[in-house]
């Protein structure tokens, strides 16, 4: 038994565990205690995650599970990321879910979801990456449909399980492929596959690759697998969406990295062209359609894509630098996203439920300190100094600049300047019109709005808000905070 | 790290956040908060002065921000010289006089701690500018003075004048600014480094075309932020804000960013001291000196006449610069620091006691009524025109002695005119505001003498005014020389001015005020302008039609072409690329509408395509 321990390295996996063992705990308590009564299932959860974190540093590093599991520096890092970003989403539920019952189901799913986000970043083999999707997906399906009096919340859960479900069949299509070009299902074929003179890929190999990979750039929302981005988006929970834009995205772009070569290490073209091709359609499409929106959350939802496009360049890179620039950018957006949505959550009850731009008239007035970390957010995701937005653009720019990849980086900055015009109109919207009506009792003082927020979720905006000014100012510090 | 240092700038930055975000909880007393915190700052930098003695002093950085290539990392480094611990004390030391005078000055405003969050903001900038060790943290507080100047300009917001003003400021600042950023590229391109003592290493590398080119560009950010000819017009207007800000920022401090930042890279400027980058700041100084002075000879409201008097005197420093002195330039700096805040202070310690009345014929017999604020504004406009012996005389005597040194007898000749100018304008201001006889509308019963909170400042200031020059006394080896030569090399002054020459330098500010008691002390009423001076009169009161000029010469042609771009550009190009890709997208969506019931099978086709086009991509393509 001892031996199988060992052999097993199980604690490679430690932080998954405590996750899932606190997602159980939530779920237990909730089952023995009335509606009324129940604790706060959101410190139990955030404890959970407060635990995973910290251990997660004290594990070493290696592969387990017989090379199943493989944990690195990068694997590391992107999972605390996810977790940090999932502990500040916990703190804005209770703001989203008033005294409703669904307060633990969904503390225990974002704890299951994150669950899957661990797997995924450090799966070796397919089997686990693909149980790794399954566990991140299935409880985003039930969150995305966690409002049921809401008839586009209903709506994006289907839509979102159905394309999920698809894209999932069209994954296992691609392992079976797999499986039969190389023998097992072993990750690192990938690899081996796409090395420096190896023995070129068969094309049955080619084909096992795009349907996987196809999966992964469903589920970060590359164009043209991103339709379902938009109605998902909208139709869900606003702090589940901030939990949307960046957990699966971390997850995919860890694992593709183990499976796409990076930049020219292989001697291969195609698949450089391929991701050439892949971002620049991404983030020119995401910002060209975010232009014609009315509504806010539509509008990040394209912005996220078109982000997705940008990141998709850290692909072009050989060697490490792209991948800490990803890492970099990752960690800034969850954090932009997060303060973004919850400004969203925190406004949408007293405003107009559907979210129109022009309802967040005069927020400047009203609720200043939301209007400001709005801005502060929205102006950090056009890439403006002294915010994280910026760093994280120029770090991945100026990586992508070295490996000569010069017109896409042209690309990617015609693309942020493209998209100040729709990210400054909501600021613009904000402090230049006049408070609709209904607001008008609202203006009181600069802090009006903050008593009917609670203190969790006001806790949550700041460290976000704090984030992304300190990853703009210092971002060394920033860094060293995220992978400690 | 040198804790002292840290400190100076660290305080103000936790009283500016402290009355940014907790301010509103205890509004009465934001003021004090700020002045204390101030207080605590310029302690810290004189500490810093007097521990800092030997030199070279270790500079440090705070934190490294990003790395901008291989070999170079954008820090947070703090430069630890002379030069920067002489300015640091002048902004610290005025500074807090100027936030001890605005707790009286802002006393009615409903919400001081956002005046003092903005001003106490505003001095972090400014030290954090002034410690800059490379261009890239230089330019980033260069932008943040900028800022701040343009908040506390437009700080009363719902004024139309003041929310332009605070505009114009900022716009015509950006021009100068591109000048800035040109030149901080250029330079990077043969360097590879920002940082300013590196670059003032190699410099001797540059050919001089090259030299010429930055140097001119550097020039242009000085015309914007020092308000010198053509982009000058942003500083009278920016009196539009209260004033004790124009006392801070468009009288001792951010104005003086210009002159700081051209002695800051005195090893580019000094490379080739007769090349026509030179030539054209000299004769740019030159102008606005004597132009500036003549247009406050025109004005009748007190801000305004002290508004171009500080133009017409950073013309001054300008034409030090332009002969390579630029320890006269810092010399002119510091004393003109001195007296034009106390003399802004003054003005509105006037305004304050006259009921926001700015209009100086409508003052008048003042010094009656509030004798100690009489006595602060002459000392003050004494040491404006030179008055042998005051502060402003060394300094200024010292520009125009090295200006004629220097062989420049052209420019000597309008600083000597622009000199009788300040004299004549000095004393009509004193005049019409405090003698003669009443013309206000209150009754003299209503107007008292300032607060004691306001007036204690005033007093400190009076006396440096009148004491401040001897530290640059004797001329070329005083004090001041001997300290800052440690930092600043400049090329020695050859020779000695004849008798009649330093006569000549000495005489004209005597001249103006005797033509200014002259013509006002005589008569009760005061005589205008126009009838003095005949139809240039009328030039002067109109700012020499400066701004008319500029409405025709740049305003009207810049708006026709933004008229162009916005047509041209926005509507046809960008617009008509939108529409027509809406067009596109709308065309298309009602097409997939017509072939499909529902968004999903969209969906799940576009997804199906995508897979096919990338297996499609491969096999044309190959691997």
């Amino acid at each position: 038994m001892s031996s199988w321990l060992q052999a097993s390295n199980w604690l490679v996996m430690l932080p998954e565990m405590i996750i899932a063992f606190f997602a159980l705990i939530i779920l237990l308590v909730a089952a023995f205690t009335k509606d009324s009564e129940a604790p706060y299932p959101e410190s139990l959860a955030i404890t959970g995650l407060a635990l995973a974190f910290i251990s997660s540093y004290y594990i070493p590093e290696g592969v387990g599970y017989y090379g199943q599991v493989a944990v690195d520096s990068v694997s590391r890092t992107a999972f605390s990321i996810a977790i940090l970003g999932g502990m500040l989403v916990l703190g804005v539920v209770p703001s989203q879910f008033g005294t409703d019952t669904m307060r633990s189901e969904t503390s225990a799913l974002v704890l299951f979801s994150l669950c899957g986000v661990g797997f995924m970043v450090t799966a070796q083999h397919l089997i686990m990456l693909f149980l790794g999707i399954e566990l991140l997906s299935l409880p985003l399906y039930i969150m995305a449909g966690m409002r049921t009096r809401d008839p586009r919340s209903r709506e994006a859960a289907l839509k979102y399980f159905i394309v999920g479900a698809f894209a999932s069949a069209l994954m296992l299509f691609g392992m079976a492929i797999y499986l039969g070009a190389n023998g097992d299902l072993l990750m690192n074929h990938f690899a081996l596959s796409f090395q420096k003179n190896a023995v070129p890929p068969t094309l049955i190999f080619f084909a096992g690759w795009i349907l996987i990979s196809t999966a992964m750039l469903f589920k970060l929302g590359a164009v043209p697998f991103h339709m379902w981005v938009l109605d998902v988006y909208q139709g869900s929970p606003s702090s589940i969406t901030a939990f949307m834009t960046f957990a699966p995205k971390i997850a995919a772009f860890f694992a593709l990295a183990k499976m796409w070569p990076l930049g020219s290490e292989s001697g291969l073209s195609t698949p450089i062209s391929m991701m050439y091709l892949l971002s620049f359609l991404t983030m020119t499409a995401g910002n060209m359609m975010a232009l014609m929106q009315r509504n806010i959350k539509r509008m990040l939802a394209y912005s996220s894509i078109a982000h997705g496009g940008y990141m998709l360049m850290a692909f072009l890179i050989s060697g490490t630098e792209g991948i800490h620039a990803l890492l970099f950018y990752l960690a800034v957006y969850a954090l932009m996203n997060i303060g973004a949505f919850t400004v969203i959550t925190l406004v949408a009850p007293s405003r107009d439920p559907e979210l129109s731009i022009i309802s967040l008239s005069g927020l400047a007035k009203t609720h200043t300190y939301l209007a400001v970390a709005l801005a502060i957010c929205l102006f950090s995701l056009t890439g403006l100094p002294p915010f994280g937005g910026f760093m994280a653009k120029f770090f991945l720019i100026k990586a992508v600049l070295a490996s000569g990849n010069v017109y896409i980086a042209l690309a990617a900055i015609f693309n942020s300047l493209l998209s100040a015009y729709y990210y400054l109109r909501v600021v613009l919207v904000m402090t230049t019109r006049e408070p609709l009506a209904a607001d008008s009792d609202e203006l009181i003082s600069p802090s009006a709005g903050f008593t009917s927020i609670g203190l969790s979720s006001r806790i949550a905006l700041a460290v976000a808000i704090i984030g992304v000014v300190i990853s703009g100012i210092s971002p060394d510090f920033f860094a060293r905070i995220i992978s400690l | 790290m040198n804790l002292a240092v840290v400190f100076t700038f660290l305080l103000p930055l936790c009283g500016a956040l402290i009355n940014g975000f907790l301010g509103q909880w205890f509004r009465k007393d934001s003021g004090t908060v700020a002045g204390t915190i101030m207080f605590g700052s310029f302690m810290c930098a004189l500490i810093a002065f007097f521990q800092n003695q030997a030199s070279p002093i270790p500079s440090f950085t705070l934190w490294h921000w990003f790395p901008i290539s291989d070999t170079y990392t954008a820090d947070m480094r703090i430069l630890v010289d002379h030069l920067s611990l002489t300015m640091a004390v002048m902004v610290t030391g005025v500074g807090f006089l100027i936030h001890v005078f605005a707790v009286g000055y802002m006393d009615h405003e409903a919400a001081p701690e956002r005046f003092f969050c903005y001003l106490n903001f505003f001095v972090v900038n400014m030290l954090l500018l002034v410690f800059s060790d490379n261009l890239v943290m230089m330019f980033v507080f260069w932008e943040g003075v900028g800022l701040m100047s343009y908040l506390l300009i437009g700080f009363w917001y719902y004024k139309p004048e003041a929310a332009s003003a605070g505009k114009k400021a900022f716009v015509m600042n950006r021009v100068g600014d591109t000048g800035f950023v040109l030149a901080i590229f250029w330079l990077f391109y043969y360097f590879h480094t920002f940082n300013i003592l590196e670059i003032a290493g190699k410099v001797k590398e540059l050919p001089e075309s090259v030299v010429t080119g930055i140097t001119l560009l550097l020039f242009l950010a000085v015309t914007g932020k020092s308000a010198q000819l053509p982009l000058f017009t942003w500083l009278p207007d920016a009196m539009e804000g209260p004033t004790p800000v124009s006392a801070l920022i468009h009288a001792a401090t951010m104005v003086t960013a210009g002159i700081y930042m051209v002695t800051r890279n005195h090893a580019l400027f000094n490379l080739y001291p007769n090349d026509p980058a030179h030539m054209v700041i000299l004769t740019v100084g030159a102008l606005t000196a004597l132009v500036a002075a003549a247009i406050a000879l025109g004005q009748n409201d007190i801000k305004k006449v002290l508004a171009y008097s500080t133009v017409s005197q950073l013309g001054f420093m300008v034409m030090a610069l332009g002969v390579g002195c630029y320890i006269q330039a810092v010399f002119h700096l510091l004393t003109h620091a001195c007296f034009k805040a106390l003399l802004f202070l003054t003005a509105g310690a006037v305004i304050y006691g006259m009921h926001h009345e700015q209009d100086m014929t409508k003052m008048g017999g003042l010094a009656k009524r509030m004798p100690m604020t009489a006595a602060c504004f002459i000392i003050g406009c004494l040491a404006l025109a030179g008055f042998p012996l005051t502060a402003g005389y060394f300094s200024k005597d010292a520009i125009l002695s090295a200006v004629l040194l220097k062989d420049h007898p052209y420019a000597w000749a309008a600083g000597l005119l622009a000199a009788v100018f300040t004299g004549f304008y000095s004393t009509r201001a004193v005049w019409l505001t405090f003698f003669g006889e009443w013309r206000s509308s209150h009754a003299p019963d209503h107007i008292h003498e300032t607060p004691r909170v306001m007036l204690m400042p005033l007093m400190i200031l009076a006396v440096l005014a009148l004491g401040a020059g001897f530290a640059g006394w004797p001329e070329g080896s005083g004090m001041l020389y001997k300290y800052l030569e440690v930092t600043v090399k400049q090329p020695e002054l050859k020779g000695h001015l004849s008798m009649a020459n330093w006569l000549a330098t000495i005489l004209p500010g005597l001249i103006g005020i005797a033509l200014g008691l002259f013509f006002y002390a005589r008569g009760k009423s005061p005589a205008p302008v126009v009838a003095l001076f005949g139809p240039i009169g009328n030039w002067f009161v109109q700012k020499l039609y400066l701004d008319e000029i500029y409405e025709f010469l740049i305003v009207e042609p810049t708006k026709i072409f933004a008229q162009a771009c916005y047509y041209i550009g926005d509507k046809a190009m960008i617009d008509g690329f939108l529409h027509s890709w809406y067009n596109v997208c709308a065309f298309g969506g009602s097409r997939m509408r017509r072939l499909h019931s529902g968004h999903l099978h969209a969906t799940l086709a576009s997804f199906l395509a995508g897979v096919v086009a990338l297996f499609a991509y491969i096999l044309v393509r190959g691997y």
